[in-house]
């Protein structure tokens, strides 16, 4: 399938604002050709008003947009080499499914029928919906309605594939089989997927790259390893995973103290300790950094799940293998983890 | 997207056209009614007079049509109410057996052509009740048939729009039916509500292709009245009792808008106030 | 709630007596269809002005009516304004439907949808007197729509203002079921804005086209006192036939044409069901 487009995006210093309302903040972002890219973060983050200024369905006020070298900021929506698939899917309630796939290859006539006929069996055969092409889609489950709505947009050949939260409608179980076969689909057209979500597992599961998206700008970006091992802001450190954060600081005797529990010295504003990194030890133990009484423990299979209260009343979750611990609810221990598991936000540099 | 200046400035030409061939043949009534000529030969007024209102509301079959159409309308919007609020209940909230069929029988009056209605109540009176002809309680019987469509749609719609769990917690904090319904259902309806009595009032106050099969000519509603008039001869007394009903009704229909805008305005307002 | 209850009465009011609230409604529409379909019929099968309520059936006023070609012409008459009324109707309000919903300015639409539908609230009888008033000669327009009094372009003119509103209704209500996303998508898919409407926004609201134009049909072919006042008994519809036949003590004969009025109204109700069924069948 080598006649599927693929282009990079370069977005520079684009801004967006709805009235009184700044939606994006001078937003600039690098996607490349042929990648798999997410765009993850809370409802309201923007990142659906920088996805449609993409498509050209919303113009930015200042900035730039350039599709594989070209300048696109001011192209109509239906001239751009780019095709959106939308959270509702929008298919066409009065076209079967051959007719709603065939809707953006009769646009520009470019196409010759046969050509287009074959085109349509190709891209159905692929979303695995060949035998539904003549159904409406009134007559379609969910994750079939998404699967044509991928096909409509695939179909064109784009240079980008947009997709807006194509999973968020779907139930949990079709979700998880959907980000498998997107992926796949993606890395048999070769196309470059901008695919935006607010669920930080699936942008893990299926993107190359992340852009993490919070109030009109980008936190941070890269891939899933980097944001989880090396979160650049509190809120990516939130976002990206579970973490336990601490605040404020305050010097000792002897390194510094957050919340009850003793920290290596050095600043910040705040600081977050995977639950993973933390180990329980008795409470008299030295390497204790501080004391924690367990509130509530869970076995989920692959672990234990242990939610302690630090003496300042603190909530710290610690996530240790089966059998590492006895601790009962009412216990007191003593909670521990390496300096190096400890990162820093704010007030650092 | 973007729309191109001509097909904006062919748009507001072609808004405005509309707007004058609706409002013309009010504006030239209002015109009429108001200026001293006996008849209205310019769209300048030449001048400025009450004599036709006052004429008018001297006249004694507009006089009598004025009360006639508001006790009938009045009774037949009741009447509306209370026939239809129930059913749209039901329809809405419980399992009526053949609800499907139902519904459309409450809307089948709405094709029955007026003046088939008309001939039919007529004949209903004469054949069986002559003590109704001409009556307000028979004209407004007869109303009935015409408001019943619209109080079921617009209370179905209402009660469609609002939440059946609010009535079942009311129930289960210990309400009693009628009272969860008074006390929950009846308030979330309450704009619906008005907007079907407002319409049911005025559809029947101006109602006169049904109405004229129902009473002799010397005692009629107003509209009656005034087609009754109108085929004789015309002169301002009626332009002028006819402005009277043009504006009671813009009036009216600009209050309930404002009253139900304000409610909406209210409750959007409230949502935002807890959203994020 | 007040202490424990019996379980066998408990069981006993489960059955739900809500349903129940239907009954009114219903007793009256049954008393209603009822003299619709029983008395009219039957009055129609009589050759005497009698308001007993059975009275021997006799087919003569039907046979002596249906050989009247002057009911012909009048059926002719009603049918041809309800066309042409429908039609013009429709034009005028479907562009006028998207102008209203495209509108910017919050206020803009709500003035532009109060123009529009406030007329309903205005008595049909002040309306056609406003257009008297406006197409008399020595009036206004007079001089130039001097001959539209009292002729057929009169009476068209006041209809189409009449069922105006009942026209822009079910076509704006299906424009508004339309979601954005669908011209969004047609635009992402590289349609131009001709396509898009052609293609997606005219198929989508066809229904609501068809419905327009069924309702203005059926209420002009039923109109009566617009037709009565502009006509100036030169056009002559059946509604107004039945209202003289009346006056003129002729139930039978009115009778006849009440039936022949609602068997047409019938007609073009299943006839533009089907169409609705042919057109709509697969969208829902």
């Amino acid at each position: 399938m080598s006649d599927f487009g693929a282009s990079s995006v370069e977005i520079s210093d684009v801004t967006r604002t709805f009235g009184s309302q700044r939606v994006l903040g001078s937003i600039s972002l690098s996607i490349r050709a042929s990648s798999f890219h997410c765009l993850l973060g809370p409802s309201g983050c923007g990142k659906t008003t920088l996805l449609r200024i993409m498509a050209g369905l919303d113009t930015p006020d200042t900035g730039v947009v350039t599709i594989g070298g070209t300048d696109h900021s001011r192209t109509a929506a239906h001239r751009r080499p780019t095709n959106l698939v939308f959270q509702s899917g929008a298919l066409f309630p009065h076209l079967t499914v051959a007719d709603n796939v065939a809707f953006g290859l009769k646009t520009d006539r470019r196409t010759p029928q046969g050509e287009a006929r074959s085109r349509v069996a190709e891209i159905l055969d692929l979303v695995a919906m060949g035998e539904y092409a003549d159904r409406r889609p009134a007559t379609l489950s969910g994750g079939q309605r998404q699967r044509v709505a991928i096909a409509r947009a695939l179909v064109r050949r784009p240079d980008v594939l947009l997709l807006d939260e194509p999973l968020s409608a779907l139930d949990l179980a079709l979700q998880l089989r959907m980000r498998r076969e997107l992926r796949r689909w993606q890395q048999e057209t070769g196309t470059t997927f901008v695919c935006v979500t607010h669920n930080q597992s699936e942008a893990m599961e299926l993107a190359d790259e992340i852009a993490v998206m919070n109030a009109g700008v980008v936190e941070q970006s890269g891939s899933a390893r980097d944001l989880y091992e090396q979160p650049a802001s509190r809120f990516v450190a939130s976002f990206i995973g579970e973490n336990n954060i601490f605040e404020k600081l305050t010097p000792m005797d002897e390194g510094h103290t957050a919340d009850g529990l003793v920290f290596p010295a050095g600043r910040a504003d705040s600081l977050a300790v995977r639950p993973e990194a933390i180990r329980l030890v008795p409470a008299d133990h030295p390497a204790s950094r501080g004391p924690g009484r367990v509130l509530t423990t869970s076995f989920t299979g692959k672990s234990v799940r242990v939610s302690l209260r630090t003496s300042t009343g603190r909530e710290v979750l610690a996530e240790l293998a089966p059998g590492a611990t006895t601790a009962q609810a009412g216990d007191t221990v003593g909670i521990d983890f390496d300096d190096a598991a400890v990162r820093r936000f704010g007030a650092a540099a | 997207m973007r729309r191109s200046p001509a097909l904006e400035a062919l748009r507001f030409v072609f808004l405005l056209l509309v707007t004058i061939f609706v409002l013309a043949p009010l504006v030239v009534v209002l015109l009429a009614s108001i200026t001293p000529d006996e008849v209205l030969t310019s769209l300048v007024p030449k001048g400025f007079t009450t004599q036709w209102i006052s004429q008018a509301l001297d006249y004694e079959p507009f006089r009598v049509g004025i009360v006639y159409s508001a006790q009938v309308a009045a009774l037949a919007t009741v009447i509306a109410l209370l026939l239809g609020t129930p059913a749209a209940y039901a329809l809405a909230r419980t399992r009526v057996p053949g609800a499907g069929l139902l519904r459309s029988v409450f809307v089948a009056p709405l094709s029955l052509p007026r003046v088939v209605a008309g001939f039919c109540f007529f004949a209903l009176y004469v054949s069986l009740l002559p003590s109704a002809y001409g009556t307000v309680g028979g004209v407004a019987f007869a109303h009935v048939l015409l408001l019943l469509p619209f109080v079921v749609a617009l209370v179905g719609a209402g009660l469609a729009g609002s939440d059946p769990a609010l009535e079942e917690a009311a129930r289960d904090l210990g309400a009693s039916p009628l009272q969860a319904f008074f006390k929950v259902t009846l308030p979330q309806i309450r704009m619906p509500l008005l907007i079907a009595g407002v319409f049911s009032f005025l559809t029947s106050f101006d109602e006169v292709d049904l109405s004229i099969f129902l009473m002799p000519a010397d005692t009629t509603t107003l509209p009656v009245a005034i087609f009754l008039r109108l085929q004789q001869d015309q002169d301002p007394t009626t332009s002028a009792v006819s402005s009277l009903m043009i504006v009671a009704s813009l009036v009216i229909a600009l209050l309930t808008g404002l009253a139900v805008r304000r409610a909406g305005l209210w409750r959007t307002g409230r949502t935002e106030g807890t959203g994020e | 709630m007040t202490g424990p209850t019996e379980p066998g009465n408990t069981v006993k009011r489960r059955r739900n007596p809500a349903a129940l609230l239907v009954l009114p409604g219903v007793v009256y529409l049954v008393i209603a269809f009822v003299a619709v379909v029983a008395l009219l019929i039957s009055y129609s099968v009589r050759v005497e002005r009698t308001s007993v309520l059975f009275a021997p059936v006799d087919l003569t006023t039907w046979s002596t009516a249906l050989g009247d070609s002057y009911l012909w012409s009048t059926v002719g008459t009603t049918l041809r304004l309800g066309l042409i009324v429908s039609l013009i109707t429709v034009v005028i309000a479907y562009p006028l439907a998207w102008c209203v919903q495209t509108m910017k300015r919050g206020w803009a639409a709500a003035a532009m949808l109060f123009v529009v539908f406030s007329p309903i609230l205005v008595s049909v009888v002040v309306r056609s007197y406003g257009w008297q008033l406006l197409l008399r000669t020595g009036g206004p327009f007079g001089d130039t729509f001097d001959s539209w009094l009292y002729h057929e372009p009169g009476v068209i003119l006041a209809l189409v203002h009449v069922e105006l509103p009942f026209a822009v209704f079910p076509i704006l209500s299906s424009i508004r079921t339309i979601p954005a996303e669908y011209t969004e998508a047609a635009a992402d898919l590289g349609a131009s804005a001709a396509q898009r409407f052609r293609k997606v926004l005219l198929p989508l609201t066809a229904p609501g086209l068809l419905s327009a134009l069924q309702l203005v049909f059926t209420l002009t072919i039923s109109a009566f006192a617009t037709p009565a006042l502009l006509g100036g008994g030169r056009v002559t519809v059946l509604a107004q036939t039945i209202y003289q036949n009346i006056q003129l003590l002729a139930w039978p004969l009115a009778a006849v044409q009440a039936v022949i009025l609602l068997v047409l109204t019938l007609i073009v109700l299943s006839l533009f069901a089907a169409v609705t069924r042919l057109i709509g069948g697969g969208v829902r």
